[in-house]
């Protein structure tokens, strides 16, 4: 496989040049409702001129809650109770937001995690971009109208006259996070936090929005405080990593150190977690013998294109592929490849226009009515964000127990039972029935949303980026559960994703999806080591952490 | 876009019909009608045969499609008839009435955005305990009954510090009391909803990235959470807007001043037909027009809402 991504040499000050940022034994505490919980605990770091670092951790490591003290923006009910923040020697840790409020943007400045909500609807592009010199003084009304046009050419958004008058729903997720790139390299500040800049956004889109955050800040020396779950993106763009977890620093040192020989076993796990590190379990061979269990056949689903009379847009495009029972088959694209509204096809709440989708000898695309309704009991779908997948204001055991209802009668005592039973097999503890989704981790409730599609027994689970909305951690455990219930009960899994390094972890054969056609199929282990096609190419070579010295030391 | 707004007029036709459709059935359910109840009567001393001709004078005896239809034709031709009760033409009636409610509806709705924004501006500005107290305005401004708070205005204003005059006071002086009657109650509803947006908006992610620009909380409140709270709330002031109209009977009553509310009160308690009619209509009017103005002007505040229209043209 070509890879041309290195590691990324030392920077030559790092040792010497005085820190741009120190960050001293700094523990930050919520209050909420009474009780307080402190969720940073004693983290110390500092950031040398042109450095980037990367905190490293789950969710609930503490990692974000301490990007957000460094820019003097925790929540109101957050408090720092000890420790320093060390701006070029001066602590900002105590400063009142009226000084703080000068800093920022100027000195420091942020990358948000999720593009899509991070401007504000209302606002065109360039109005936002502008406000940054605004907010900081500037009055020259032409002088901030050529630095914005300039910005926007240097982020890639052309022609920048029209983009700098549209507005944020008129752009893509990408071409958004290049927005508000733009931003935060506006006045030139010595220090970027970028907060999981890429987590919301396909891997090929990651890959160029981390390169041009690269390009940018080696142009003007900046550092770069970088908040990530994913080890595979410390390792690509980090010259050191800080490791947390529960508030606590478990681990620091030069990118190199920690990969090749990690000391805590934290970070030994997380190496082990991150898909793109992690070795793939051997699956067992397909069984030949195995029945179809579901066939696709020149799939095609078409809009008509509003405002456009006669035209439709093909969203799917003459799809086929068939899963044998028991096996996985994984659907891989980028946003707008066709494979959610495929997968949706599949589970019977899209009708196709065109083609057949067989689940034994029933064509899906045929059903309606009383017969589909029966029909979702063989195929069940788990959703994406399991934030917004469970009602919350049902409690776990009223979340699992619904499907039940809908269907045969059950007395109330067998439907406690069953319910008791999943919640068990899919590993959370009896105390979280009486719950409600809010109680729960992202981990929990992907957890539930898994067990409330399984309590009918369906053969068919369509997985729609049911891993993706997760820290790899709860990635990795989630993706254990699916392998073994599997096992155990022959489930024919459909799992759709936009992450291949993912995909390898589960799949036993791929299609590879792009723009509503598939351009490569196959067995997993077999597209990831020698994709034919240059788009399964590009894709595979996207995946952060996928270098040559990062493979190496992970084997 | 011309062929959107001819749809929307198509539709607003539609929806007037309607409601002139169902007014009709509804008023002519009620038992009795208005010839009987002005001239039954004892004291007009009219025999049974008299009444029977002046039925059939303004036409009453018709059968009711009959009715439904020359009635119906008439409103086409702007004719709205005449009020059995005051033997006016409604058109005059309604003429008189609308002018001091539409300035009585539109200076409350005005003083209630004031007091809206006001309120909304300091929950999130405010300081500690004038956070609480002010959130808790709306829920209380609700509460308040109108007629009571209309006499206490008085007896406060008029009667112990002297400051409005009650017998032949000037058109400013008879206005400033009803408006602020009428614009308590109504404020509460904008308020809270503008608080609600408020907060919800301000824990938006755009908001953490137009603090770490570095903007101010007034700053980003004026600038950022202001338009994007503005759409619904507009949305509710021209409900408001709307039902004030027809619905102001009991602060008109305190103050003694005229109004449609007033109208429509007399009206209903004479059953007079035609003039109900005209007004049920002319209210069905008023909505369709502000929902047409809302449906025009909030794509301009909030360009997402745009999108529809632009497609449609």
């Amino acid at each position: 496989m070509n890879m041309d991504i290195a590691l990324r040499p030392a920077p030559v000050a790092a040792t010497t040049a005085a820190p741009l940022l120190e960050v001293e034994d700094l523990a930050v505490r919520y209050v909420s409702g009474g009780t307080a919980r402190r969720v940073v605990d004693g983290v110390s770091f500092s950031v040398a001129p042109g450095e980037v670092l990367a905190l490293v951790g789950e969710s609930g490591s503490g990692k974000t809650t301490t990007a957000q003290a460094v820019l003097g923006l925790l929540p109101p009910n957050g408090r720092i109770e000890r420790g320093a923040i060390r701006l070029d020697g001066t602590d900002i840790s105590r400063w009142p937001e009226r000084r703080l409020a000068a800093l920022r943007g100027a000195r420091i400045s942020l990358i948000p995690q999720d593009p899509t909500t991070s401007l504000n609807p209302v606002r065109t592009i360039g109005a936002q971009i502008a406000e940054i010199f605004e907010i900081h003084g500037e009055r020259d009304r032409g002088r901030i109208r050529a630095r914005v046009l300039e910005l926007l050419r240097r982020v890639g958004l052309e022609p920048a006259e029209m983009r700098a008058r549209q507005y944020p729903h008129q752009l893509s997720g990408g071409m958004r996070q290049r927005v508000l790139i733009a931003i935060a390299v506006a006045l030139r500040p010595g220090l970027i936090v970028a907060d999981e800049p890429t987590s919301a956004l396909d891997v090929t889109v990651q890959r160029r929005i981390l390169d041009l955050i690269d390009e940018l800040r080696r142009e003007e020396g900046t550092s770069v405080l970088l908040v990530t779950h994913d080890l595979g993106v410390a390792i690509d763009r980090a010259d050191r990593v800080v490791v947390l977890r529960n508030g606590t620093v478990q681990e620091a040192g030069p990118v190199r150190q920690v990969l090749a020989a990690p000391r805590s076993a934290y970070a030994r796990q997380l190496l082990r977690d991150a898909p793109s590190l992690a070795t793939p379990r051997v699956r067992p061979p397909l069984p030949e013998a195995a029945s179809i269990a579901l066939r696709v056949e020149g799939l095609t689903h078409a809009y008509p294109v509003t405002g456009e009379p006669g035209r439709v847009f093909r969203a799917v495009d003459g799809v086929g592929f068939e899963v044998r029972a028991g096996t996985t088959h994984a659907l891989v694209g980028e946003s707008g490849s066709g494979k959610t509204t495929t997968a949706r096809c599949i589970a019977g709440f899209l009708r196709p226009t065109a083609g057949r989708v067989l689940v034994g000898e029933t064509d899906v695309a045929r059903l309606s009515g009383e017969a589909l309704r029966q029909f979702r009991r063989q195929v069940q779908l788990v959703f994406q964000n399991p934030f917004a997948s469970l009602d919350p204001r049902q409690t776990i055991a009223a979340i699992v127990e619904e499907p039940l209802r809908n269907f045969d009668p059950i007395p109330r005592a067998e439907r406690e039972r069953q319910v008791r039973s999943i919640i068990e097999r899919v590993g959370l503890p009896d105390s979280v029935l009486g719950r409600p989704p809010a109680a729960l981790s992202g981990g929990q409730r992907q957890r539930v949303a898994i067990a409330r599609a399984l309590v009918l027994r369906p053969r068919i689970l369509v997985l729609d980026e049911a891993v993706s909305a997760l820290d790899v951690t709860a990635q990795a455990r989630i993706l254990e559960l699916l392998d073994e219930l599997q096992r155990d009960l022959g489930l024919t899994y459909v799992f759709v994703s936009h992450d291949l390094a993912v995909v390898r972890l589960i799949a036993d054969t791929v299609s590879v999806l792009r723009n509503g056609r598939v351009v490569e199929a196959g067995a997993a282990e077999r597209v990831f080591h020698a994709p034919e096609s240059d788009y399964a190419r590009e894709l595979i070579a996207a995946i952060p952490g996928n270098t040559q010295g990062a493979r190496m030391v992970a084997a | 876009m011309r062929r959107y707004l001819l749809q929307r007029l198509g539709q607003a036709l539609l929806v007037l019909l309607a409601a002139y459709t169902v007014a009709f059935v509804l008023l002519q359910a009620l038992p009795g009608d208005a010839v009987l109840i002005k001239f039954l009567g004892s004291e007009m001393g009219l025999t049974a045969d008299q009444i029977a001709e002046l039925r059939i004078a303004y036409g009453a005896d018709a059968p009711v499609w009959e009715q439904y239809l020359h009635t119906l034709g008439r409103f086409l031709a702007g004719e709205f008839g005449y009020s059995i009760r005051a033997g006016v033409p409604v058109a005059s009636l309604l003429a008189e009435n609308i002018r001091p409610t539409l300035v009585l509806a539109g200076l409350a709705l005005a003083a209630a955005s004031l007091l809206a924004v006001a309120l909304a501006v300091l929950s999130q500005l405010g300081f500690g305990w004038v956070r609480a107290v002010v959130r808790s305005m709306p829920p209380f401004f609700v509460a308040v009954p109108v007629f009571w708070l209309g006499i206490m205005l008085i007896q406060v204003f008029s009667f112990q510090l002297g400051l409005i005059s009650v017998i032949a006071p000037e058109p400013w002086e008879e206005l400033v009391l009803p408006v602020l009657t009428l614009a308590v109650p109504i404020s509460a509803p904008l308020a809270q909803l503008l608080i609600r947006n408020l907060d919800a908006i301000l824990n938006e992610p755009f908001v953490a990235v137009a603090r770490a620009k570095g903007a101010t909380h007034a700053w980003v409140l004026w600038r950022h959470a202001a338009r994007n709270a503005l759409p619904p709330t507009l949305t509710m002031a021209g409900v408001l807007f709307g039902e004030l109209l027809g619905g102001a009977v009991v602060t008109e009553t305190v103050f003694g001043l005229g109004g449609l509310g007033g109208l429509t009160q007399q009206a209903v308690a004479n059953q007079d037909v035609a003039v109900l009619q005209a007004i049920v209509v002319l209210s069905a009017a008023a909505f369709v027009a502000i929902s047409l103005a809302m449906d025009l002007l909030l794509p301009l505040i909030d360009p997402r809402l745009a999108t529809r229209p632009a497609g449609a043209a």
